[in-house]
């Protein structure tokens, strides 16, 4: 199996060249025969890769420890879930495992868009299995996962332990299938000028396939937070960390792009910087990439240093030089139809937007260069840290949370002066409702009362959007209030999905928020002592100690009350895993609807009669969680096709049938 | 509408620059590894913000406090030597041990010459990449390329 696998990924390297150029010939001689070829060739490559995934998950499951990779990234006590997770565990497993999913979404591509795009498909496909190409490259001569040693050990050496966590397993794919997956977007982008087709339908070809990794990225940087915070044991879910920067700032570039591409849509606006947003966005997902990987800033995150670094230079050098090269031949089709009318606009709020979105990337990515640029520049390596991110994002972050509710309030075009009141009115209200009942509860802290009233702000904008949504339809047809909800959500996904979206950033903001209140305390406890944390009273009842075939076990059992009310019973552990040697923390949690009391077994006395506990109240963090899995669902709602949608691509297939091929392809020539 | 266009860009811009430096200015530190940390004169790095990577855990030096929770340790660059003693209040990570690297960030006392850290990154690249056959069949394939 491991041959074979060997094998695959060498095909796959060949199929993917073939792909390209059979996919550029086809397109410069309008040849459908080539071009079909191109799109077999590029199903292909997506078999082989499964193929060459398929076998070293093979020689992990089977404990094949004669081949490198898997002796160094598992052994014979690992449970089963986590040796799935040990193909991306390691350098060359996790390369492998990118130019799998990179495979998956081309093959993806080319069978949905069989009858669409028809135009624009061939250079998609080419940029496509280009990147399939260096992926194969890259796996092949510099970091082959497939390698075996002159000898075969006993046991390999394992996953490291703090990574097996259900979260873990979870997390790194779909982190990967967002950096990923903004390949798609990228090529069509790269499609539409050479094939010169820069009308909207590529437009609305690249929007669909960018909401799908912009998806999967929020998602996997939500759980990334989530597992640090269940198993790292600070207390904390955002660290500010190069590697966490590194999968953020694509994020941010998407979500810029996301919001400018409407303008582009509905008004012939920001052309130029719509597609250079683009490359940006991509390009970040390789740099991001190339960061983590090349050890040029250090990070908790320990990937191996290694030599593919160069080849992402390289790689990168070639995507911005060919990018640049192909906007610029292009820069006459990309006139702009219309200008700015007002500041009190759709256009400019959308612009404004941007310009934050982008202004907080360039602020991460500036303290995460810092080090680097700040050794170039004076000699002296200056290093930043999280108080740095925190105190410049958390401005602008505001700044952001009331665009997003002022946005949708501000008219296309101009806003008028009346329409101004009319519909800034009621959420202004709403802002000061809010401001007044956390005054009220006792907030003084000058950002938290910021950023709730913005919040409150936000939430009567979208709650206003969704009334006026509604009183619509009930005016021309006689539906409950239920009803015209539920057809708002499916007919106008777009547009109501999107605010549902907005209800989800509401969410997060007000689970960030809750940092500002957040209590830790560490303290010390005889067996059977109380203490009091905020209102909660805890007790150390006793200390137990246990033991199985990979780790032993200490654990500590407290109980927990409100008020002289029982709660709970909380059980921090400490593990010590008996063949990496290595201790780790296991927290214990109690939620409630409104805060979280999280507890920590530092250590304990040598006769157990006493021990060592770090507690955090984390008030609101419940927010986070469910702000991120409303994010998830509000945008995949959105990114569903509902039957205007359908309706859309049944006109892009029988346009792009009705053209004849010649005057696209023949700009593309010229 | 240009003008006013180029006002509001410059007033983002400018907002973003400001909050930049002054965070900079507040929470930076100086990246420093153990030679040249010894190097540096007393006055130059007391009272400075310093991150110190690039050492390693001398293995049997860890000395726990009685809960387990900051210990005294010393570090080594290979050649040169440093006591630490950990003054956070994080309950260190999981892959603090014997030989693990480091990066810390803290401040030197001269007066002592102890390094006192207020925060500590631990990687152990044995473990996150697993054990490390490299050498091993390096040493193995050299050993048979001379054997024949």
């Amino acid at each position: 199996m491991v041959d074979i696998g060997y094998f695959a990924l060498c095909l796959s390297l060949a199929a993917s060249g073939y792909a390209v150029f059979a996919s550029l010939m086809g397109a410069q001689r309008q040849h459908e025969g080539l071009i079909r070829s191109g799109e077999n060739a590029a199903l292909a490559v997506c078999g082989l890769y499964t193929v060459a995934a398929i076998g070293l998950w093979y020689a992990i499951f089977t404990k094949d420890f004669q081949v490198q990779y898997v002796a160094e990234n598992t052994s014979r006590s690992q449970p089963f879930q986590y040796v799935l997770a040990s193909l991306w565990g390691g350098q060359s497993g996790s390369i492998l495992f990118w130019g799998w999913v990179l495979s998956i979404f081309t093959g993806a591509t080319v069978l949905f868009n069989r009858n669409r795009y028809r135009s624009l498909m061939p250079y998609t496909v080419a940029v496509l299995t280009g990147s399939c190409l260096f992926f194969a490259v890259l796996n092949v001569f510099a970091s082959d996962p497939f390698v075996r040693l002159p000898f075969t050990p006993q046991d390999g050496s394992g996953l490291n332990p703090i990574l097996q966590h259900p979260y873990m397993a979870i997390h790194p794919p779909l982190l990967y299938a967002g950096m990923i997956g903004m390949t798609v977007p990228f090529a069509f982008g790269i499609a539409a000028l050479a094939a010169r087709q820069l009308d909207n339908t590529w437009l609305r070809a690249m929007r669909r396939w960018l909401l799908i990794p912009w998806a999967f990225l929020g998602a996997g940087l939500m759980l990334g937070g989530k597992w640090a915070y269940v198993e790292l044991g600070w207390g904390g879910y955002w660290g500010w960390d190069p590697v966490e920067n590194a999968s953020l700032m694509p994020w941010l570039a998407a979500t810029a792009l996301l919001h400018s591409v409407q303008i582009q849509e509905r008004k012939g606006m920001l052309k130029v910087w719509n597609m250079v947003l683009l490359f940006f966005t991509f390009g970040m997902t390789i740099f991001g990439t190339f960061l983590t990987r090349s050890g040029i800033v250090s990070s908790v995150h320990a990937f191996a240093q290694s030599n593919i670094g160069s080849y992402f230079v390289v790689y990168l050098v070639l995507i911005i030089l060919g990018s640049t090269v192909m906007l610029v031949r292009r820069l006459p089709d990309l006139k702009a139809e219309n200008h700015l009318e007002s500041f009190a606009s759709r256009e400019s709020a959308f612009l404004f937007n941007n310009w934050i979105l982008l202004a907080l990337l360039f602020a991460v990515l500036w303290g995460t260069l810092f080090p680097v640029i700040s050794e170039a520049v004076t000699g002296e390596k200056i290093t930043v840290g999280a108080p740095f991110f925190n105190q410049v994002s958390i401005p602008m972050g505001l700044v952001l949370i009331f665009l997003t509710g002022a946005g949708p309030l501000f008219a296309w075009r101009r806003t008028s002066k009346e329409g101004f009141r009319r519909n800034f009115g009621a959420p202004a209200i709403w802002a000061a409702v809010t401001l007044i009942v956390v005054i009220a509860v006792g907030v003084r802290d000058f950002y938290a009362l910021t950023s709730l009233t913005l919040c409150g702000f936000v939430g009567g904008s979208v709650v206003l959007e969704f009334v006026r949504g509604i009183a619509a339809r009930r005016r021309t047809s006689a539906e409950s209030v239920v009803v015209a909800l539920a057809t708002l959500l499916a007919k106008s996904r777009r547009r109501y999905g999107g605010y549902l979206v907005h209800v989800a950033m509401v969410m997060l903001f007000v689970g960030f928020t809750g940092n500002a209140f957040s209590v830790d305390r560490e303290m010390v406890l005889q067996q059977g002592q109380s203490a009091t944390v905020d209102d909660y009273t805890i007790t150390f009842q006793t200390l137990a100690f246990g033991d199985d075939d990979s780790k032993s076990v200490s654990a500590a059992a407290l109980t927990l009350a409100q008020d002289g009310e029982f709660l709970a019973t909380l059980v921090p552990e400490r593990h010590l895993y008996k063949k990496a040697q290595q201790t780790t923390t296991e927290v214990s949690i109690y939620s409630s609807w409104f805060e979280d009391f999280y507890i920590i077994l530092v250590g304990f006395a040598d006769d157990n009669a006493s021990a060592k506990f770090q507690i955090y109240v984390n008030p609101l963090v419940g927010c986070v969680w469910w702000g991120a899995a409303l994010f998830v669902v509000s945008s995949l709602w959105t990114m569903w096709p509902s039957a205007r949608d359908r309706r859309m691509a049944r006109l892009d297939r029988e346009s792009s049938r009705a053209d004849t091929w010649e005057p696209a392809l023949s700009g593309a020539a010229s | 509408m240009k003008m006013k266009l180029a006002i509001g860009s410059l007033v983002v811009a400018f907002g973003v620059i400001a909050l930049i430096t002054m965070g900079i200015r507040q929470s930076s530190a100086r990246h420093m590894t153990l030679d040249t940390l010894i190097e540096q004169s007393a006055e130059q790095i007391s009272g400075r913000r310093i991150q110190l990577a690039g050492c390693t855990v001398v293995p049997g030096t860890i000395e726990w406090d009685e809960y387990r929770h900051r210990p005294a340790f010393l570090i080594t660059d290979g050649e040169r030597q440093m006591q630490v003693r950990y003054t956070g209040n994080a309950v260190l990570p999981d892959t603090f041990q014997d030989r693990a690297q480091l990066v810390m960030e803290g401040h030197f006392v001269p007066e002592s010459g102890r390094f006192e850290a207020e925060m500590v990154m631990a990687k152990c690249p044995s473990k996150y990449e697993g054990q490390n056959y490299d050498e091993h069949r390096d040493a193995v394939e050299a050993g048979t390329a001379t054997g024949s």
